[in-house]
């Protein structure tokens, strides 16, 4: 059983790794935020697996928080934000899509490179957990620099949020229930935040798209 | 005498509490005078946690996860200077009616409800051990901030507070990833335990930590607080965020929350100093803060906005406060901890002060701001001893900083990075005195001055109190304040 | 002539009565399964057999301009695309003629169909067979390429590019044949698949618009048998994609040892596999609106990306557990 519960841990992760990927090459938001809530279930599912597997009963309670705020409250936020304020629902692009898709590729085998020699070292023995963390935070720091439209750069955000969940608990099984919370604590408000902006760039430019914001320079 | 984590927690508390009054005040006077208690009362339990860490050492509180030593004192120090003065000058500049960008009570109430929370925010970083929760409450300084950056609802101001709200929080992300490394550092070193996250135990565990690893930790972290320090080539949300937040703010912005990034950035300095032969550090500290001065420089050369050219100043000083990090040994981490406190005391000042000049020249324009000296002296005469200050003149304190971290260059092996440094100043010296020879005696005062603040007790208090520090800090240091910065010397150098 | 010999046969020709009797209701099930989600009852799944039967019985009509070529090609294209199939493991672990080639070669063979009935309708000299054409052939060169990296992550860490070795070595290995790189190449094939098989999002299979058709376009030439072998092999096809996956994603079941029951407990498991495979596209298919042509790279980029992703994670890191 033991056995069966490390591959689902494996498959949920790499799960994780293919919805980044899929974040790239979606032109809809809506489908973008939808993408990221099986993210963040295929997140959860993850934890939860480490919790039964290393017993660690913290990370039940984490997997639970991960379920609840960033698969279900926050894709619930964007969704809200992205019918009331009637975002134009296309994600305009500086890299075109192929292009997103070929970096995402890259962004995995820098990460390999990268943390390549720390994996030895982490808590969870499974090769693939911490190279596949580190892309997803590379992956969502892609979309947040790439992408015009500003809900697409919250995504990005929360994207590189659960590589940094995931990378945690491969290493560490997280930072510990305390500052756990502080973080879940912290993205809502980072959500609740995002949303006054929106609202009030609708207002003034009528529309949100950060391509517009450029008439800071120098 | 009260002993043990009374006061550190009323200090942090404080800020709070004086959100919950501001919440239930109904009136404009009372708004203001909960705003100027609360910095007031912030000051006084300031005094008693100094004393405190300077008599009996550091404390610790809430189990280890709140921990005060003179490092963090200092921080406080700062952070309530500031925050006080920049209270004070709200008071002047949106607070009372009749003030110049008078506020309606709810907008007021928010304004002032968002600063003690980023206080708070800001004084859990200073208090924070817990390297989690210090990245929480940095993140969370963020969140708050962007609100305030974005107070004018303008299309500049929202432009510039979500560049600052995405770019820092990303910047931010990278260091949480950082943190993470670090704690699987400790947890190699040291097991697994509730404490490996704690600063105290890190940097006890020194030697033990793996470098490899520790080395891998760095460089994300260093991208991460980097960005909120404001650290060259990642500080391209800094100079929007300053010059488009009210004026109070970013004075706050530059004299006290970039502090608190760089705080960050000296306590993982201090956990690489204990292990041995770790030389990354002190070449990421070397290549940041050179590249900070001098990206710093050639932007104030053509900089045509005054509160951005302030801006890029604050660049710089970031820039030779990590300078004097990368120097080390005892005088480098001196002189950059006393420099943190000299630019943050006169940057705070200049902020509060060219918000004035721009007031009453109605525009932050630096080409049209001219012949300020004939048309409104006062204001003027406090800008040229603010630039002159800024500027590194003696005898003001930004110079004896200054000097004191080019001595250690010179002295300890690094005379190129010093000359380099030298360079720099002096760009940032003849652009500075350029634009403040433009601004108080050039061309024709053709343009109509306004009168500015008027009756601005608040505003010349909390002015007049950093410039004092500014100037005074230059003369003498107090036997207290020098205490307390051979105790953070302590605290990073071991 | 032993058993050795005549077993192997036998086995062959029952695959290739599966094989050949599944398409068509592989093609039916999943117009039913549209139709159902579009709120109609749909043809019954026996359509297919009997457009299949009524057609087979018809003449041929050819056009005065076209050529030998356009007499030859369904019957090439079909010939290819059954040539494929002892290439799959269906029931059985080794394949009876699995030895013969490789995947590489199944990816010549749907090429060389692709290839002919694409050269067949520009015989003719029809503006939509010419239109179909080249977008099939582009769509092609674009999948094909894609197809073999595809193959390659999936025979990465077994070390072949035979499919019935790839799937031994999964029923060698049970559950612990499960690994992130698996699953990565388990997408992009899925993602191939609806290229290759001009499913929604890329063609529309049921779509009478001549701007949109690629595969309908190439095929309006041809009636009676000629149509039939044409309509056939497009379920041929599916089947072979499909079985295909079945093989190198879940290859469990698949029989290791000879013996009737052993035979028919495979034929019911990889009946299930196709068919739960199939729904599952089909399902895809519901909730995808046909894309612009030009999108279709970003989908095969999308599946590069995948199998590249699969072949770091297997060489580089060592696949997981």
């Amino acid at each position: 059983m033991t056995s069966f519960a490390t591959l689902a841990l494996d498959l949920a992760a790499a799960s994780a790794l293919v919805t980044a990927w899929i974040c790239l090459v979606h032109r809809r938001i809506t489908a973008l935020v939808d993408t990221y809530a099986v993210q963040s279930a295929s997140l959860a599912v993850t934890e939860g697996l480490i919790a039964y597997l290393y017993s660690a009963p913290d990370l039940y309670l984490l997997a639970l928080l991960t379920f609840v705020v960033n698969a279900l409250v926050l894709p619930g936020v964007l969704r809200r934000v992205v019918r009331a304020l009637r975002v134009n629902r296309m994600v305009n692009t500086y890299a075109s899509v192929r292009v997103s898709a070929l970096a995402g590729l890259g962004l995995l085998l820098l990460a390999i490179l990268v943390v390549g020699p720390v994996v030895p070292y982490a808590e969870v023995s499974s090769a693939g957990l911490l190279p596949i963390a580190t892309a997803i935070l590379l992956i969502g720091f892609f979309l947040l620099i790439s992408r015009e439209k500003a809900v697409t750069q919250v995504v990005g955000l929360l994207v590189m949020n659960n590589g940094i969940l995931l990378a945690g608990i491969a290493l560490t099984y997280g930072l510990g229930l305390f500052v756990e919370l502080a973080l879940a604590a912290n993205l809502l408000v980072l959500a609740i935040v995002a949303r006054i902006f929106l609202a009030r760039m609708k207002e003034s430019f009528d529309h949100v798209d950060v391509d517009a914001l450029r008439s800071l320079e120098g | 005498m009260i002993e043990g984590p009374f006061w550190m927690l009323a200090l942090l508390l404080t800020p709070l509490v004086g959100g919950g009054l501001v919440w239930v005040s109904r009136t404009r006077a009372q708004l203001n005078a909960s705003a100027a208690a609360t910095g007031a009362a912030s000051f006084g339990f300031l005094l008693f946690v100094l004393d405190q860490v300077l008599a009996t050492g550091p404390t610790f509180a809430v189990g280890g996860l709140l921990y005060v030593d003179a490092l963090s004192g200092l921080l406080l120090l700062v952070i309530t200077l500031v925050g006080l003065a920049s209270l004070l000058y709200s008071i002047d500049y949106l607070g009372r009616s009749g003030s110049p960008h008078e506020a309606s009570v709810p907008r007021l109430r928010r304004y002032y409800g968002l600063v003690l929370l980023f206080l708070f925010t800001m004084y859990l970083v200073s208090e924070a051990n817990n390297l989690g929760l210090l990245w929480t409450a940095l993140e969370g300084t963020t969140l708050v901030s962007a609100l305030m950056v974005g107070y004018y609802q303008t299309r500049r101001a929202l432009e510039a507070s979500w560049k600052y709200l995405i770019l820092c929080s990303a910047g931010l992300a990278f260091a949480l990833f950082g943190t993470l490394l670090l704690y699987l550092a400790s947890i190699r070193a040291l097991g697994s335990g509730a404490s490996g996250l704690d600063w105290t135990t890190l940097v006890q565990a020194g030697g033990h930590l793996d470098p490899g690893l520790v080395q891998l930790a760095l460089v994300f972290l260093f991208v991460g607080y980097g960005t909120k320090a404001g650290l060259a080539p990642l500080h391209n949300w800094l100079p929007d965020a300053h010059s488009e937040a009210p004026t109070p703010v970013s004075a706050l912005l530059s004299g006290a929350l970039l502090n608190c990034a760089m705080y960050a950035l000296i306590r993982v300095d201090a956990i690489t100093l204990r292990i041995p032969g770790f030389t990354l550090t002190h070449w990421l500290l070397l290549i940041f803060g050179l590249s900070s001065v001098f990206v710093a420089a050639l932007f104030i050369l053509v900089q045509h906005d005054l509160k951005r050219l302030l801006a890029y100043h604050s660049v710089e000083h970031m820039g030779i406060i990590t300078l004097g990090l990368a120097f080390g040994g005892f005088l480098g981490v001196f002189g950059a901890l006393y420099h943190l406190l000299n630019h943050a005391v006169t940057k705070a000042a200049l902020f509060l002060i060219g918000g004035n000049l721009a007031l009453q020249a109605q525009t932050k324009d630096l080409e049209q701001i001219q012949g300020a000296l004939a048309a409104v002296p006062a204001t003027a005469i406090a800008l040229l001893l603010g630039g002159l200050a800024l500027g590194g003149v003696p005898p003001f304190s930004v110079f004896a900083s200054e000097f004191v971290i080019l001595t250690a260059g010179f002295t300890d092996g690094n005379a190129w990075g010093a000359i380099l440094l030298l360079v720099a100043l002096a760009i940032v010296f003849a652009g500075l005195i350029g634009h403040l020879v433009h601004m108080l005696f050039g061309g024709n005062p053709s343009r109509h001055y306004l009168p500015g603040l008027r009756r601005a007790v608040g505003a010349s208090i909390g002015v007049g109190l950093l410039m004092a520090l500014a100037l005074g800090l230059g003369l003498f240091l107090p036997n207290p304040l020098s205490q307390l910065l051979h105790g953070a010397v302590q605290a990073v150098n071991g | 002539m032993s058993l050795r010999v005549v077993g192997p046969m036998v086995l062959l020709l029952l695959e290739y009565a599966f094989v050949l009797a599944v398409g068509p209701l592989l093609l039916s099930l999943g117009r039913r399964v549209k139709a159902r989600s579009q709120g109609r009852t749909g043809s019954p799944l026996l359509q297919p057999y009997r457009d299949l039967w009524k057609l087979l019985g018809k003449g041929a009509i050819y056009s005065d301009t076209s050529s030998w070529l356009t007499r030859w090609a369904p019957a090439v294209s079909f010939a290819a695309l059954l040539a494929a199939v002892p290439l799959i493991p269906w029931l059985v672990l080794p394949a009876p003629l699995g030895y013969v080639g490789d995947l590489i070669v199944l990816v010549g063979l749907l090429a060389l169909s692709r290839f002919i009935v694409a050269l067949a309708a520009l015989d003719a000299g029809s503006t939509f067979g010419g239109m179909g054409s080249s977008r099939d052939m582009w769509m092609g060169a674009l999948a094909e390429p894609v197809f073999l990296l595809v193959i390659f992550a999936f025979g990465g860490p077994a070390g072949s590019t035979q499919a019935d070795v790839i799937a031994a070595r999964g029923v060698a290995l049970g559950l612990g044949y499960l690994s992130p790189p698996l699953l990565l190449a388990v997408v992009a094939y899925v993602l191939l698949l609806l290229v290759e098989t001009g499913r929604l999002p890329v063609d529309n299979p049921a779509t009478h618009l001549e701007l949109t058709m690629v595969h309908e376009a190439q095929t309006l030439e041809y009636t009676g048998r000629d149509l039939a072998l044409l309509e056939w092999g497009q379920g041929l096809k599916l089947a072979l994609m499909l079985g295909l996956l079945a093989a190198l994603a879940v290859p469990w079941g698949l029989a290791t040892t000879w013996g009737l029951l052993f035979l028919l407990a495979a034929l019911a498991v990889t009946s299930l596999k196709l068919l739960g495979g199939h729904l599952f596209v089909s399902g895809l298919e519901t909730r995808l609106a046909k894309w612009r042509l030009f999108r279709v790279p970003d989908l095969t980029t999308l599946a590069v990306v995948l199998a590249f992703g699969s072949l770091a994670l297997t060489y580089v890191v060592g696949g997981g557990a």
